[in-house]
């Protein structure tokens, strides 16, 4: 998800083409091409321009109702109903790929869940993160943690608050601990805080950075992060 | 004789001309083969510059017919059948087909969030802009991939 306000023009995007697999996208106001993958312009006016990200997350409908009970969720067109699959995957794990990937270590269609800390990108399995729903793991030196809720529910955040870096380890279903006691929960905020900070009057709700999450495809992924490693190999 | 190479070679330009633009982007973009950086960029600056390349071809075709008019009957139709294919050619080239495959969405509807219909289990794509909220079901952007909108006061642009 992109900001479509760059250098003072709001853009209105439409689909354009097709990229090693990924979509183009073409703007009305300037008729400039764009990656829906990276949000960078490649052709046209503004050639080398970079679209802001606006952080979003996959949840189930259950938990974005929880979190957000005055939000609203998108309609899908009435006519298109028949169009639309729920489970579409398992059909596009066999489309053929066309990016080569033997020299690594996953198949191309590997689902892994990637993001990118201090220039440096990581690639999680689908298989781990269902293994281990709780990953604590340092980026550059950025220390995070990557929590899945279950299939593709995934967060991620920078573990580290006032410079100190959580140690985190599973509560309960909805909670995380950290090693001074404080519960933190799915949004990555402190929801129980230990006896020995709420003393500190001066503490306001703590909320961890989110680090945006991409599910996608190993090929895909490794295609437009070519320096990615995978973790725990 | 004099008249009729200059009307042919005019005629068969523009079409060439008009095909190219169709064919190019369509041919190079076309799932499931790799598009290298080179053919990429000639295939975008037919789709960004196609509408001069058009009227250029159109002109040609035009002139083409106004050469064979004076040769007779059978020139005549000739040229104005590489006109109408020319032009032909040219219209269909200005349909978005990607947008015919997944057809774009200007007007969103959005339900609260315990009305949407969906089962619980459904992914969204959640985003949140101060207090401002939206969720955007996979299953719906699987399919249209582009949705321009505004959460909040921010324009943003949802892709999958």
């Amino acid at each position: 998800m992109w900001a479509r306000t760059i250098q003072g023009k709001t853009l209105t995007f439409h689909l354009a083409g097709i990229h090693n697999q990924n979509f183009l996208m073409r703007d009305e106001e300037t008729g400039s091409f764009w990656q829906q993958v990276s949000g960078e312009c490649i052709a046209g006016p503004m050639t080398g321009a970079q679209l802001e990200r606006v952080h979003s997350d996959e949840l189930t409908v259950a938990r974005f109702r929880v979190e957000s009970s005055a939000g609203q969720v998108l309609l899908g067109e009435p006519d298109r109903v028949g169009s639309y699959e729920r489970d579409w995957e398992p059909g596009i794990d066999k489309l053929p790929t066309v990016v080569d990937t033997s020299d690594s270590l996953l198949p191309p269609r590997a689902l892994v869940a990637g993001i990118v800390v201090s220039g440096q990108a990581r690639a999680y399995e689908a298989s781990r993160l269902a293994a281990d729903p709780v990953i604590l793991d340092e980026l550059g030196e950025v220390p995070v943690v990557l929590w899945s809720g279950g299939g593709r529910m995934l967060r991620a955040f920078e573990r580290r608050l006032d410079g100190k870096t959580l140690l985190l380890a599973p509560a309960d279903a909805e909670h995380l601990r950290d090693a001074e006691g404080s519960l933190w929960d799915f949004r990555g905020c402190a929801v129980k805080v230990a006896a020995a900070k709420a003393d500190d009057a001066t503490a306001g709700p703590s909320c961890m950075t989110p680090v945006p999450v991409l599910w996608d495809y190993w090929f895909d992924w490794r295609a437009y992060n070519p320096e990615t490693d995978i973790y725990g190999r | 004789m004099s008249t009729r190479r200059p009307f042919v070679l005019l005629g068969l330009g523009a079409l060439l001309i008009a095909l190219a633009t169709l064919i190019t982007p369509l041919w190079v973009m076309r799932p499931f083969r790799p598009q290298g950086p080179t053919e990429l960029a000639v295939a975008l600056w037919v789709l960004r510059f196609g509408p001069w390349l058009l009227l250029g071809a159109g002109l040609m075709a035009a002139a083409a017919v106004v050469r064979a008019w004076p040769g007779g009957w059978w020139r005549r139709s000739g040229a104005v059948v590489m006109l109408l294919l020319t032009l032909g050619a040219g219209g269909l080239s200005r349909i978005n087909v990607f947008e015919k495959m997944f057809e774009p969405m200007p007007a969103p509807r959005f339900a609260a969030a315990s009305e949407s219909g969906l089962p619980d289990e459904a992914i969204v794509m959640a985003v949140r802009v101060g207090e401002a909220a939206r969720a955007y079901p996979v299953e719906v952007m699987a399919y249209h991939h582009v949705l321009n909108d505004v959460v909040g006061d921010q324009p943003i642009v949802v892709t999958y």
